[in-house]
């Protein structure tokens, strides 16, 4: 896209306004009232289905907030786990007898590895 | 009439006749054009998924009859605010390709779609746990200690702050375009987003609507980028394959995901307001971002006619790392055109490879 004369001049007059406090200060009141409303419908909306016995906004963000509390504890359980194996590799003498039967390159499926990272199933293509 | 009081703007009655008459005939012509469009479609190489977490993946790239030279792979972390095809849009338009034809071994992590499921997602789950799960796959496939990390805008911080939490994960560093000082004055939306109550804005949108991340966009240059830019399409709209450009950058453009609620407002409070890179009080999880600890080897990218992370924003890095092996490149550019212009094609995907490649020597 070629600049042109007149839309540069108009960009930093622009600019000029755009970056002065007085127009930060307008933005951030203008999107902070836009807020200010639309909260105030949401808690009209949730008054309003509560009545009818139906979840709320804040009754499925309350689930979400827990699912990701889960998902991240999982995530520490499960490193604490793999750390734990790797240090019986590294220390074979302080395995107990099973572990040199089975060794512990190959170790029993951990639980709960549902929302875990893992190596995708080899698959090719553009978007 | 007096040249002295001649107008500046020459508009005449046949002057805008004539105007008019072209627009018509274009538009005209236009309509044949569109008419022959097929659908847009993005992405110049193949790829293929290698590890997923949830809506979160990392992809290899391939290239038909090129096969990587490179022994460390090289993982590109975009921003969350737009889709990661930037850097390999089309085949005459991708940092990619440039970079897998100099034989590197290039994977790339794709954000996914965030829904209102993911609104409590933190930063400490983007950078930790889904930067960090992707490093440490590649460790694992590749048998490297530490893999070299190119962080592109948003990806870019999130790059810094892995590299400073997990120095001994990453060997060699690239930042592009990539924002650190967020007080500088001449960033004018780092100026709006100060004056923002963002618990306000997260408490009651949860996840940040991608049309508005994209509206604040546009109006950073108005005239440029809502007006300018589509009476320029009128001209271009008898060449079939300009138009085709201009919708590819479109649907990039608008192909925007909403942002996760949380690691928004944990951004925005952090980077944005309290400036907690240049200050060292970024936290992620429970520990603190201290950028002294990046002592890996570093090279900042930025462009010159950047509106949206201005050199200023960039060039603070070198003062704030504590690696002794600090260069920049500094591109004839903007944020967009660093990916897609024709110089972006000669000069980046070379400025990496031998900065690389100089690097890899030294390492052995």
């Amino acid at each position: 896209m070629a600049p042109t004369p007149a839309v540069d001049a108009a960009e930093d007059a622009y600019a000029d306004i755009a970056l002065t406090e007085r127009f930060q200060k307008a933005f951030g009141d203008y999107v902070n009232a836009q807020m200010r409303v639309r909260a105030a419908m949401q808690k009209e909306v949730e008054l309003t289905a509560a009545q009818w016995g139906m979840p709320g906004r804040s009754e499925v963000d309350g689930a979400y907030r827990r699912i990701a509390e889960l998902e991240r504890e999982v995530r520490r359980l499960r490193e604490a786990v793999e750390s734990a194996l790797a240090s019986r590799q590294v220390e074979p003498a302080a395995a107990p007898p099973a572990a040199t039967q089975k060794p512990a390159s190959k170790p029993a499926p951990t639980p709960a590895p549902k929302p875990a990272a893992k190596s995708a199933p080899k698959k090719s293509g553009k978007r | 009439m007096d040249p002295m009081h001649a107008s500046p703007i020459a508009i005449g009655l046949d002057s805008l006749a004539r105007e008019a008459l072209q627009v018509q005939s274009r538009l005209r012509k236009g309509m044949e054009t569109l008419a022959q469009l097929d659908p847009v479609e993005v992405g110049a190489s193949g790829r293929e998924e290698v590890w997923r977490d949830g809506k979160v993946a990392l992809y290899r790239f391939r290239r038909e009859g090129v096969e990587a030279t490179q022994r460390i792979p090289l993982l590109i972390a975009y921003a969350l605010v737009n889709r990661p095809y930037m850097v390999d849009l089309q085949s005459d338009k991708s940092i990619v390709r440039g970079l897998l034809e100099r034989g590197h071994d290039v994977y790339i992590i794709d954000w996914g779609y965030p829904d209102r499921s993911d609104r409590f997602q933190t930063l400490e789950d983007y950078i930790q746990r889904f930067l960090g799960g992707s490093v440490d796959h590649l460790r694992r496939s590749h048998g490297v200690d530490a893999v070299n990390l190119l962080g592109i805008c948003q990806g870019g911080a999130f790059s810094l702050c892995y590299a400073a939490l997990n120095p001994r994960k990453v060997r060699n560093l690239v930042t592009m375009v990539t924002p650190v000082d967020f007080h500088t004055p001449d960033n004018m939306l780092a100026g709006w987003a100060r004056a923002l109550d963002v618990d306000l804005m997260v408490d009651t949108l949860g996840n940040v609507p991608a049309d508005v991340m994209n509206w604040c966009y546009l109006t950073l240059k108005p005239y440029r980028l809502l007006v300018q830019k589509y009476v320029g399409l009128v001209d271009i709209l008898e060449d079939k394959r300009a138009v085709e450009d201009f919708l590819r950058m479109e649907t990039w453009i608008f192909d925007s995901p909403d942002l996760a609620g949380e690691a928004f407002r944990e951004f925005i409070k952090q980077f944005y307001q309290a400036n907690g890179l240049v200050n060292g009080s970024v936290r992620i999880g429970d520990r603190t971002v201290d950028l002294q600890a990046v002592d890996m080897p570093v090279f900042n990218i930025y462009a010159e006619q950047d509106h949206l992370v201005p050199p200023s924003a960039s060039k603070p890095l070198r003062g704030l790392v504590g690696s002794r092996d600090y260069s920049e490149l500094s591109f004839r550019g903007g944020h967009i055109g660093i990916y897609v212009s024709g110089r972006a094609q000669r000069d980046i995907p070379q400025g990496i490879h031998e900065w690389l490649a100089a690097r890899s020597k030294v390492d052995g």
